[in-house]
């Protein structure tokens, strides 16, 4: 007798275990990754200071990087002294009460860190504060 | 068969999978896997821990590194080589103030030298024009001298034996408390302290003492002591008895010398008058001579030290001697040979002469002033020794060894380190310029000593040259005060080079302000923000500055000569068409300028703005910016060494030329400053010596007046 196979037949992909990947993947990278932000920080050797307060972190700090060199950096990214100027001048017009972090390495020109606070103070940035190690935060 | 097949057919389309059939397992897999990242990521992540030991370690390692690595620079620096022309035209940097210091002072010791000379030769004059007659006069003078002497010192050595006396009897009261108040001994004791004390009253006096009361004292003491004998005192109040009694004894003895004295300078005063009368002089050493005898005694006693009377009567007695015997050989006696040297070859006229001077070397010039300087030494003693000849009528050879050490100055020899012929490194050429600097601070010393010795043979004090009173008075009339002539002061320059193209400033300022020069630097304050409200009035200065320089303008002022800063404000630009040559900061320290040039931020706590690198003949800029809450007209000063040109928001406001020095009142200028930021350029142009500016603003009620 014959036997008729049928070799026709349909074959389903069964979705559920895609998904389940999918999300699993995605739950996954949304735990154990952070969300990225703009890094600010410069790569300097920080003083330390026994009396510095303690600040919750503000994006709309304005951050300057003196290093050891003497080089300016603005929010992380290196800068010249004209264009320093430049950007407190523009950020001073638009909002004077921007807050300013100077991040400086104890191994700074202390003439550069003046420089930097002259600038700030004469356009009328007051609330000009230098950031120090904290063991919590800063790697070793 | 047939439900066998069935069957069969069902089972094989039942066994049949799907192609996709893979995809469970692996979902399982992945769920395993990622579930497991995650706690592992959790699980066996350390904990990041602050080591402060460590932080201080690694701190310690990067100070060391830097310190290492500034060290190693600065010797690189040190030990760059410098080509030949560098080499020389450095050295002649290097020297060239020292050397005109050293030929001034060069100068100034010559004059001195020349003076001493003179007063020197004026006093071998006198010594070699001695005669007998002098000879025998000057010791009638001397006799009757050491006479007085005499007789001061007796009176010297009464006194003091009475009050050694006094004292004795001070102590023997005090050891005689233990004695009980109401006992005869003690009555006794008061009377002798009364006693004495009268006694030491008159002596304080200048009084002669009173023999009787010698009597009384000595008569009480016997009382006292015999009184004592019944009951021993104890040996502490027996021993001062008798002190006291061997303190009066020595004072009744004393008086035969206090008679002597006077005996003494009758006698050398009739001696005087009639010097041939030698039996004057005869009784005249039997004086001398008891007189010693009785102080020889005393001599060594602790207590009763008159040395100084029994020299003066051995001195006495050794000159009434000589004016006895024969005068001395007035040839031998006179001989000032010893005084007359020829002349140096290194300090002749001709070596002295301006010319030559100025072809020598530093350390030619160096040698110079220190012979000069030993021949003002030797003239100094000769002048000493021949007035000590005078004075004590001897030959001029003993006075020079009576004189004792003669006054000569050590002073370390600095010819060796300027025997650098040229310095090849930036290292050997700091070192040259320390030893020259230190050369010409050595030729000022021996300048402020050789005046100190001329006016030790003048009695005066030497005046300052006619150079350096010319310059002080122009530095006066130019000082801070304000009180001088308002186009400030103008000197030429001493050194006669760099400057001579400039000449003097006229400047014709605007505004005259009469101002107390001195009140304004001590009031004046920084800013350069400038509102309403702002807590800060008065006078302001700016001391904010962006600085850049020096350019080369080769002694001439030339405004339309531009440079890069004219025309753009790059505070990151660097050119390389700056000055070359060498540089000096405020603490003397050289910097080898090569020609690159880039902004320099300064903050000055002074009016007075510097550039840290100074240069003479020089071009220097300097830019700021002042922010102004509403538009203001404010009067300006700029005052500068030497000039300036002012650009306020591109307009020039100020604008001068010529040499002058630094004055606080060199003229104010009217300025409109815009509201908000208001930019300001200086060019500060540099002839000789240091170069500084001032920005100054006029406060508004002193200029409204």
């Amino acid at each position: 007798m014959r036997v008729q196979f049928d070799t026709d037949q349909n074959a389903d992909i069964s979705m559920s275990p895609l998904i389940d990947c999918v999300f699993l993947l995605l739950i996954f990278f949304l735990v154990a990754t952070m969300v990225k932000k703009k890094d600010k920080d410069i790569n300097v050797d920080l003083p330390v200071s026994t009396s510095a307060v303690k600040l919750k972190p503000d994006d709309s700090t304005m951050v300057i990087g003196i290093n050891d060199a003497g080089e300016f950096y603005y929010d992380g990214a290196p800068t010249t002294v004209t264009e320093l100027h430049q950007l407190i001048a523009e950020t001073a017009s638009h909002s004077p009460d921007t807050r300013v972090r100077i991040d400086t390495d104890v191994n700074t020109p202390f003439h550069r860190f003046v420089e930097v606070l002259d600038i700030c103070r004469f356009r009328n940035l007051n609330n000009v504060g230098l950031r120090t190690y904290d063991e919590h935060y800063n790697q070793p | 068969m047939t439900n066998t097949t069935t069957n069969l057919k069902a089972d094989r389309l039942q066994r049949r999978r799907s192609p996709f059939w893979w995809l469970w397992p692996l979902s399982c897999a992945v769920h395993v896997v990622l579930f497991g990242a995650l706690i592992a990521n959790k699980v066996f992540s350390t904990e990041m821990t602050f080591d402060r030991e460590q932080f201080t370690k690694q701190t310690e390692e990067a100070e060391k590194k830097a310190k290492q690595r500034a060290e190693r620079e600065r010797l690189q620096r040190t030990n760059r080589a410098l080509s030949r022309d560098h080499q020389r035209q450095l050295k002649k940097e290097v020297e060239r103030r020292p050397r005109l210091e050293m030929i001034e002072r060069i100068k100034t010791l010559e004059r001195i030298r020349q003076e001493i000379e003179i007063a020197k030769a004026q006093e071998l004059e006198h010594v070699e024009q001695r005669t007998e007659q002098d000879y025998r006069q000057k010791l009638l003078e001397q006799i009757v001298a050491i006479a007085e002497t005499i007789e001061i010192r007796s009176l010297q050595t009464h006194r003091n034996s009475g009050l050694f006396m006094f004292y004795d009897q001070i102590t023997l009261m005090k050891a005689a408390t233990k004695i009980p108040e109401e006992s005869e001994e003690r009555r006794m004791l008061d009377v002798l302290d009364e006693l004495i004390k009268k006694s030491g009253r008159r002596l304080g006096n200048g009084r002669e003492y009173p023999l009787e009361s010698i009597e009384k004292v000595n008569a009480a003491i016997g009382r006292v002591e015999q009184a004592l004998k019944q009951q021993p005192p104890g040996m502490e109040l027996s021993e001062q008895i008798a002190a006291l009694r061997h303190s009066t004894r020595r004072h009744t003895a004393s008086w035969p010398i206090f008679d002597g004295g006077s005996e003494a300078v009758l006698k050398a005063k009739g001696l005087r008058q009639a010097p041939d009368e030698r039996e004057i002089a005869v009784e005249l050493i039997g004086l001398a001579s008891t007189l010693a005898t009785r102080t020889k005694e005393w001599v060594g006693v602790k207590r009763y030290p008159p040395v100084a009377l029994y020299e003066a009567a051995l001195e006495l007695e050794k000159k009434v001697r000589e004016f006895l015997g024969d005068p001395p050989d007035l040839k031998e006696f006179n001989d000032v040979s010893v005084a007359r040297r020829p002349p140096d070859p290194q300090t002749t006229e001709s070596r002295l002469a301006e010319a030559e001077l100025r072809k020598a070397s530093a350390k030619q010039l160096y040698e110079t002033a220190r012979k000069l300087e030993q021949e003002i030494e030797q003239d100094f003693n000769d002048n000493v020794a021949a007035d000590l000849a005078l004075q004590n009528n001897t030959s001029f050879n003993d006075a020079v060894d009576a004189a004792g050490q003669r006054m000569e100055m050590q002073r370390t020899d600095l010819t060796p380190t300027l025997e650098q012929t040229q310095p090849r490194t930036i290292g050997e050429m700091n070192a040259y310029r320390d030893s020259v600097n230190a050369a010409s601070d050595q030729v000022e010393s021996m300048t402020r000593r050789g005046r100190f010795l001329l006016s030790q043979v003048t009695g005066e004090f030497e005046s300052d040259s006619e150079d350096g009173k010319a310059f002080v008075e122009a530095v006066n009339s130019g000082s801070s005060d304000g009180q001088g002539p308002g186009d400030g002061s103008l000197f030429d320059s001493i050194e006669g080079e760099g400057g001579a193209h400039m000449g003097r400033r006229k400047v014709q300022p605007s505004v005259r302000l009469r101002l107390g020069g001195a009140n304004v630097t001590a009031n004046v304050l920084p800013g350069r923000r400038f509102s309403r409200n702002t807590p800060r009035t008065g006078w302001l200065y700016v001391d904010t500055w962006y600085l850049i320089g020096p350019w080369e303008n080769h002694g001439r002022i030339d405004y339309t000569n531009v440079h890069p800063p004219e025309t753009e404000i790059n505070f990151d630009a660097a050119y390389t068409d700056g000055k070359l040559g060498m540089s000096q900061t405020a603490a003397r320290r050289l910097r080898n300028l090569d020609g690159a040039l880039r902004w320099r931020f300064t903050q000055s706590d002074t009016m007075r703005i510097r550039p840290r690198y100074q240069a003479q003949d020089a071009t220097f800029y300097a830019y700021t910016e002042l922010y102004f809450e509403e538009p203001k007209e404010l009067l300006v000063g700029s005052p500068a060494d030497d000039c300036v040109r002012v650009w306020i928001n591109d307009e020039i406001v100020c604008d001068n030329k010529g040499l002058a020095q630094w004055s606080f009142n060199q003229g104010f200028y009217p300025v409109r400053f815009q509201q908000g930021t208001n930019r300001v350029l200086v060019r500060l142009e540099n002839g000789p010596g240091e170069v500084q500016f001032t920005f100054i603003l006029v406060p508004p009620e002193l200029a409204a007046q």
